[in-house]
């Protein structure tokens, strides 16, 4: 791999980059966060806990610092200036001391090779057995590396400086004599996970299993911190099982896994992360069955919710990435976020201002030619001749309040209005409307700014980086032709939208059902556009998000729920899809009588940008699902 | 090496051996090729026909779904005229008919098994046997479907190498067209990525952890497939192959040119990595990755050697080096090589009318793996 680095911001994920020290370099600790949170509440360790969100929202990176190379470089380090911070919210975690590493985290990635056991020719119990036992290896296999990474040991040659000294007291081996050593436990579930890889990818039949099969995930409860040595002496406190990607097993597997390890209630931490998706079709209690609850069963981390609810630290974060990542480049642009313009250039738009005046003054002309009920609204918004984009702003959202005003006062009296009464109604949702009206009607930019960025993110790193790796391009281009390396807001908006449209693109080929899905979202996308950019501006600053509602209308026979009936399977198969690849975000509210509870979905930011929509959150619409469907189907 | 020295035969040369079918009264040749919107579908058993019309001939076809929304669908009446052109070119003919699943299980939850299901089309050498010739024409078969399937027959065969059965002549059939290809374009690739059935080569083995090399064999357009194979194979270093010589003597830089920002930007792959196979010879592929897999695994065994991922981007013609090469590596107990093809659940004809023009520009090729050449 090449050491140059034009354009760090295209190195996407974390999690892909190569070496620990480099992973760290761009890793910002703030992100933890979210686990000091659940520190707070004691939950951390001793409550199962589940890491859930979107694709790209940064679950892997996450896990990936507890990982013994990330922490033993943080722990040796812990004095310089790059790893402080970072040592010092794992103190707090209790992940390091200033003795040790005290908790090792063994890495456990789900892949499909889990699910095809479910397509072996056996009975569901021996599937079932044959799964705990691949697990099992697997677990005992990942934390033996880590042991020998965390201590630095020589593989496979230092495995017999590790004891395994379960005295098998609940007889869980049946194959394997204990005490041992750790090259002994190596060789045993070596042994398993390559007889069941046999068994899953052989062109000939598999025969008479002799494979040894596991009624429970008891390496949990044998892999702890007492029962494994090196060198006779305890090397650690915890050890932390994480189990990554756990969407991608099948569902009877999740299933009993999560019922396994939450009834069990054992002295082990363990951490799922999954994406949001696995929750689809796939309600929680069916899940893990009646008789667990979120809070006293175990803990649940939904990264773009936790995110939501911090921008303001999500913000420094993310600018602490980009500063990091500019950092980084052989081309000498080392900052990121002071090269994004956050005003617009009045001058180079001028002529687009002007003719946004114009053209409000004659439309609200026309509209009050015959009333005299806004003479006063007339009389101070023609006082000013400036042009400037504040006018321009000013007189737009004029024109929203008296197409408003207009819209309602059939039945009012025609009193003449006080200036007063239009200053007073002028908020920041009106604000932001009358811009983006402009922003359609005048082809003035929108969408640019740091500020902007970190919403087009949605709460996912891996999207922030998409959008900044061209911006960050746009700067290298200006450099390299001798301009200020600072793009303005026109360049911006234009960098941004050519990332939609790639996008856009993408997802023709990206998507599964992609017909189905781009014509949902292009219809919603549509509906949300025509609705924000009605003259009255009902739903300032604009809908970009909806709710299922269903209408039932009284029949002799009672209707099922719209979800449990097979005609709308479409709409939950592509409501599947949106979010598993991150184009709608799924958010609760409660709103109407008795304080309802609503799951809205929002348009991914992204998709605001491509309809001419507002980036905030809480303009939504109900839709039934006979339209969805409509939607789906042409 | 298995296939060195190696049977490729082309254009004429495939017509020839048809030839020598027709005047052999021994031969039972079993055809067997999928039932799909591929205008080239036909190209291989029309050939066969014409130029054997004797020859004692069971054809067997196979029907493979690729899901209700698959964008392909709407080429049902494409289906419909080869499947028209395929009943006159077999009358009297015998023919076998095989439906086989591509997917299992539903909306989100379902997934792609047609690679498992194809290696079942065939259970056991009893089957094969009484079969002098056995041809599998994947001009329409999709790569999950034809990989899974040769490498089955492939081990049947094996199993009886040695031994006093006669080893029949396997031989794949390809109409190939690197213009129809181009136009012929992937929609809904999977998220959710598997090595081929088969040919998993112990890479997700938690035990065998080696450093992983990932050997992707380039075409057009994908980007987008190359980019989700990376995210999930992780590799520790990146050797992509090119296709060169090429008819378009320019291909290779095209294709390179398409994915620059992949390679040097988010990859950065040292130039010294990319490799060079000629476009229209899978044999080649097959010595150049068997070659490049066991340096990789001499310079590495101080790491105790290394894992080799193979995908194929590419033509079907030279997607058959990959899949030779992760065959063979399976009776080499040091070699752990896997194949990880990026599959679509459709695919969209960019040009309909034009396609059917190049039809006719396609070439045949004959890829001999076992019997009479190697006995």
């Amino acid at each position: 791999m090449s050491n140059k680095n034009r354009n760090p911001f295209k190195m996407r994920a974390s999690e892909k980059i190569e070496s620990d020290a480099s992973f760290l370099r761009l890793f910002s600790p703030e992100v933890l966060q979210v686990f000091l949170e659940r520190a707070s509440l004691e939950d951390l360790w001793e409550k199962i806990l589940f890491i859930r969100s979107s694709p790209g929202a940064g679950k892997s990176s996450l896990l990936r610092v507890f990982e013994p190379g990330p922490l033993s470089i943080v722990y040796n380090h812990r004095s310089s200036q790059e790893h402080k911070v970072l040592y010092e919210i794992l103190k707090k975690l209790d992940v390091v001391s200033k003795n040790r590493v005290e908790t090792l985290g063994v890495s456990i990635r789900c892949t499909r090779n889990y699910e095809i056991l479910e397509d072996l020719d056996l009975g569901n119990a021996q599937k079932m057995r044959l799964f705990y036992s691949l697990l099992n290896a697997r677990i005992v296999l990942a934390s033996l590396r880590a042991i020998i990474d965390l201590k630095k040991l020589k593989f496979p040659d230092d495995l017999n400086r590790i004891s395994f000294e379960y005295d098998n007291r609940d007889n869980f081996l049946t194959r394997l004599t204990t005490p041992c050593n750790g090259e002994r436990l190596f060789e045993w579930a070596s042994g398993i996970e390559r007889q069941v890889y046999e068994a899953i990818d052989s062109f000939l039949p598999i025969g008479d299993l002799k494979i040894e099969g596991h009624d429970e995930l008891f390496s949990l409860s044998i892999i702890t911190s007492s029962n494994i040595l090196v060198d006779g002496q305890e090397f650690c406190n915890r050890i932390l099982f994480m189990i990554d990607d756990a969407h991608k097993l099948s569902l009877p597997q999740r299933s009993s896994l999560f019922n396994y390890v939450i009834e069990k209630r054992g002295r082990f931490s363990v951490w799922f992360s999954e994406r949001l998706e696995a929750q689809i079709g796939q309600p929680e209690r069916e899940l893990l069955g009646f008789s667990s609850y979120i809070g006293r069963d175990y803990a649940e981390i939904n990264l773009e919710n936790f995110w939501a609810k911090n921008t303001g630290k999500f913000k420094k974060i993310l600018a602490k990435i980009a500063t990091k990542r500019a950092m980084l480049s052989t081309e000498e642009v080392d900052s990121f976020q002071e090269n994004l313009e956050s005003q617009l250039d009045e001058t180079a738009l001028l002529e687009k201002i002007e003719k946004a005046i114009n053209l409000s003054h004659e439309q609200i002309s026309k509209v009050t030619a015959f009333s005299t009920k806004f003479g006063e609204w007339v009389d101070y918004l023609n006082k000013n001749e400036i042009i400037s984009y504040e006018r321009a702003v000013l007189l737009k959202q004029a024109e929203i309040l008296i197409a408003r005003n207009i819209n309602k006062s059939q039945l009012s009296l025609d009193f003449p209005l006080r200036r007063e009464e239009l200053t007073e109604r002028l908020d920041y949702s009106i604000e932001t409307t009358a811009k983006l009206f402009i922003a359609k009607e005048h082809d003035i930019p929108f969408y640019f700014g740091f500020n902007d960025l970190v919403s087009l993110s949605s709460n996912n790193i891996e999207q922030f980086l998409g959008f900044s790796a061209e911006l960050y391009e746009g700067m290298l281009a200006n450099r390299i032709t001798g301009r200020e390396v600072q793009l303005d807001a026109i360049r911006q908006e234009k960098i941004l939208r050519g990332v939609v449209n790639k996008k856009w693109e993408e997802l023709r080929t990206l998507l599964p059902d992609s017909r189905q899905v781009l014509s949902f979202i292009d219809n919603l996308g549509k509906y949300f556009s025509e609705i924000t950019h009605k003259p009255t501006a009902s739903y300032a600053p604009g809908v970009n998000g909806f709710a299922i509602k269903e209408v039932k209308t009284p029949k002799l026979f009672e209707q099922p729920d719209w979800n449990q009936d097979d005609r709308f399977i479409p709409i939950l198969d592509v409501i599947g899809i949106c979010l598993a690849y991150n184009l709608l975000e799924k958010k609760e509210t409660i709103q109407g009588k008795k304080g309802q509870k609503w799951i809205v979905y929002y348009f991914n930011r992204w998709l605001c940008l491509r309809y001419a929509l507002p980036l905030t959150f809480g303009g939504w619409n109900k839709i039934t699902p006979g339209n969805l469907l409509k939607w789906i189907k042409n | 090496m298995r296939w060195d020295p190696y049977i490729l035969l082309k254009g004429n040369e495939v017509n020839d051996l048809w030839k020598r079918f027709n005047d052999d009264d021994l031969r039972r040749v079993l055809f067997i090729l999928g039932k799909g919107f591929d205008v080239r579908m036909n190209l291989g058993l029309e050939s066969l026909c014409q130029e054997a019309p004797n020859v004692n001939l069971v054809v067997s076809i196979v029907d493979f779904t690729e899901g209700k929304n698959s964008a392909s669908l709407k080429y049902g009446t494409l289906v419909e005229e080869n499947h028209n052109q395929f009943q006159s070119l077999i009358n009297g003919k015998t023919v076998k008919d095989h439906s086989l699943n591509t997917w299992k299980g539903k909306g989100r939850k379902k997934r792609r098994v047609g690679d498992r299901n194809a290696s079942e089309l065939f259970q056991s050498i009893t089957e094969l046997e009484g079969y002098t010739d056995i041809v599998v024409d994947i001009s329409s078969l999709p790569r999950g479907i034809y990989f899974s399937l040769v490498g089955k027959l492939l081990t049947l065969i094996s199993q009886i190498e040695g031994k006093s059965t006669p080893i029949p002549n396997l031989m794949i059939l390809t109409a190939e067209n690197a213009a129809i290809d181009s136009k012929v374009l992937e929609h809904g690739i999977d998220e959710d990525l598997h090595f081929q059935f088969g040919f998993g080569g112990g890479i997700e083995t938690e035990s065998l952890s080696l450093p992983k090399i990932w050997l992707p064999i380039l075409g057009e357009k994908k980007a987008l497939h190359f980019d989700k194979a990376n995210q999930f194979i992780k590799p520790d270093e990146i050797c992509p192959i090119l296709p060169f010589p090429s008819k378009n003597p320019r291909r290779a830089d095209d294709i390179f040119a398409e994915h620059y920002e992949l390679f040097s930007d988010v990859l950065r792959i040292e130039p010294q990595n990319l490799m060079y196979v000629p476009e229209q010879n899978p044999f080649e592929v097959y010595r150049k990755l068997m070659d490049t897999i066991k340096n990789y695994q001499e310079s590495l065994s101080r790491l105790n050697g290394c894992k080799a991922v193979i995908s194929a981007f590419s033509s079907k013609l030279l997607s058959i080096g990959a899949l030779l090469t992760a065959f063979e590596a399976k009776s080499i107990s040091d070699l752990h090589v896997g194949i990880l093809n990026v599959d679509s659940q459709g695919y969209k004809i960019d040009d309909l009318p034009e396609v059917k023009l190049l039809k006719n520009q396609s070439e045949l090729f004959v890829i001999w793996l076992t019997g009479m050449p190697y006995n």
